[in-house]
């Protein structure tokens, strides 16, 4: 069988569409064409075809049937598809395009895609230590490292275990002002969020901490959570500013956030 | 278009006294063109007779409603239609009137009628996407560009000729600024930094410093500078278009000095796509060279440096 094209996006993010389409020689001889995934793949459209195709009850399942006469201009179909779940790591996506005559497939197109997310690793660079007279406190650094392909952005830490005794432990973000303009240096311009802990009481704790982050088009994703000893001898209130360093970004420097 | 309207259409259609149809559909403004090449003294066939007759007696004229604007004209001898009264507007709706189409010495005229399309057939019609994540190959990043029409028959069947023109593309580049700043040299970091902590103590030549530094990046938003942009971004193949470059500028502190700077953070970047005649998916790249966007950025850096290097504190 002449197949004259193939296409299929080089991947998505989780919830992004996938679009691909087939285009073959309009002479050949079919009854049918099924295109089937998995399960958790969703058929959002189907191009090229009557709107009976689409409302196909097995169409949730992962099959799409489209009889010859269904196809609006012969020799092309298309569809557009997209991964819900969010992956604990990339995730290989596969379609079989099968064109069916007298109940036996004379063909089958595969196309394949992966569903990518960003992957951060944390790590905790020591512990949080008040006892010293270094004013202001020193910054907690946490190196994390995106291991997947795709970009993280919108960084904010979370505490998911505190064990604190008499001690309180909280995230606060104070707004930190950037001041500077172009003609009026350090006129006050624009403001930044800056993510402190904020301790009050003495004694010792042990924090879990973990950071959220977005990929381009929103997903929500967090990280594992690192355990981080505090140390607070006095019951002054402090504020230790939160650094996050994060490398091992893909290694592009323009991202296309969409349109 | 109405249904009596179609219909009408239909068989004028059968009657060769329309001898084609087109339609451009422009999805960014979401308007429809229809394009009726109408033979006025044509082809005699029996049911062309029969059609002429009715023309010729009975009101002959179809209306479009939600129309923009409506044109025509004699290809031959070049006659305004709307003077002669073949064709009229008022208040959104456009006539076509085939009745006075005697009037007319060419043998073939064109009407152009405009109308307003939904948003919802703009949906349906065209599915598009840019990659949100590019390729890095090299010194360049690579984001696919993918269009595929729908509702094949609507504009397969129904018309002759199908153009889908200005489908756009916007997208937003994020400059990984610190990756960039990265290349200014140690020694320039430095004199940034020492220059934003002497002109907090008032020294005037510190202050220049910085004024002359942010002359300097804010020059990405000037013409020579967006025209240098245009050339490490591309798109192809032919069909693809870059109609639009053009920075926005945000600050970004100074790596190991905590001096924000301001330079062009995002780069908005706008594609258009034509699809033309039996076209129903087209497939297109948008490169960015970062090596040439790195180029600019030290050649920026080294004017700072020559117009600065008298300066002292």
């Amino acid at each position: 069988m002449d197949i004259l094209e193939r296409h299929i996006s080089r991947w998505a993010l989780p919830n992004e569409e996938i679009l691909s389409w087939i285009k073959w020689d309009p002479s050949v001889d079919f009854d049918r064409v099924v295109i089937r995934s998995e399960a958790d793949i969703e058929f959002t459209r189907i191009l090229n075809v009557d709107v009976s195709v689409v409302e196909q009850e097995r169409v949730i399942k992962g099959e799409v049937v489209i009889d010859r006469n269904m196809l609006q201009i012969p020799g092309f179909v298309g569809f557009t598809s997209a991964y819900r779940p969010v992956p604990e790591s990339e995730r290989q996506i596969c379609f079989e395009v099968a064109f069916v005559k007298s109940e036996k497939c004379v063909e089958t197109v595969s196309l394949n895609t992966s569903v990518i997310r960003p992957v951060i690793e944390i790590e905790a660079e020591q512990g949080i230590d008040v006892s010293s007279t270094v004013s202001p406190v020193p910054p907690a650094t946490f190196k994390l490292s995106n291991k997947g392909k795709a970009r993280a952005t919108d960084l904010a830490p979370f505490i998911e275990f505190a064990d604190t005794g008499a001690m309180t432990v909280t995230i606060e973000h104070t707004k930190e002002k950037i001041s500077y303009d172009p003609d009026t240096p350090f006129a006050p311009a624009s403001e930044q969020m800056v993510p402190k802990f904020a301790l009050k009481g003495s004694g010792n704790a042990m924090l879990a901490l973990g950071f959220k982050f977005k990929d381009a088009i929103g997903n929500d994703y967090t990280t594992k959570t690192v355990k981080i000893p505090v140390t607070k001898p006095k019951k002054r209130k402090a504020e230790v500013p939160i650094e996050s360093i994060l490398s091992g970004q893909p290694a592009m420097v323009l991202a296309p956030t969409g349109y | 278009m109405g249904k009596a309207a179609h219909e009408w259409i239909e068989q004028l259609r059968d009657a060769k006294v329309i001898v084609s149809r087109g339609l451009t559909f422009y999805h960014r403004d979401s308007e429809l063109e229809f394009n009726f090449l109408v033979s006025v003294n044509g082809e005699r066939t029996k049911l062309n007779r029969i059609v002429q007759r009715i023309l010729a007696t009975s009101d002959a004229s179809i209306t479009f409603e939600n129309v923009i604007g409506i044109t025509g004209h004699g290809l031959e001898c070049g006659e305004d239609l709307t003077a002669l009264d073949v064709i009229s507007f008022s208040e959104g709706v456009a006539k076509i009137d085939f009745g006075k189409l005697h009037d007319i010495k060419s043998n073939t005229a064109l009407i152009r009628v405009r109308t307003n399309a939904s948003d919802a057939l703009k949906r349906l019609l065209v599915f598009r996407k840019i990659e949100k994540i590019p390729q890095y190959t090299g010194t360049k990043t690579e984001s696919r560009i993918e269009v595929a029409l729908d509702y094949a028959s609507l504009w397969s069947k129904t018309f002759d000729q199908c153009v889908v023109r200005d489908i756009e593309f916007i997208s937003t580049l994020n400059v990984d600024l610190e990756t960039i700043l990265d290349e200014i040299p140690r020694k320039q970091a430095r004199r940034i930094a020492k220059a934003a902590e002497q002109a907090v103590r008032g020294n005037a030549d510190a202050i220049l410093f910085l004024r002359i530094m942010a002359k300097s990046f804010l020059s990405f938003e000037s013409d020579e500078m967006i025209s240098r942009l245009r050339h490490l971004v591309s798109v192809e193949p032919k069909n693809f278009v870059l109609k639009e470059i053009h920075p926005a500028m945000q600050y970004v502190e100074m790596p190991n000095t905590g001096y924000p700077v301001l330079l062009p953070g995002r780069i908005r970047v706008r594609v258009g796509c034509v699809l033309e005649g039996n076209q129903v998916v087209a497939c297109g790249r948008l490169v960015v060279d970062i090596e040439k966007f790195t180029e600019i950025m030290h050649e920026i850096v080294q004017d700072i440096h020559v117009k600065t290097l008298k300066l002292r504190f």
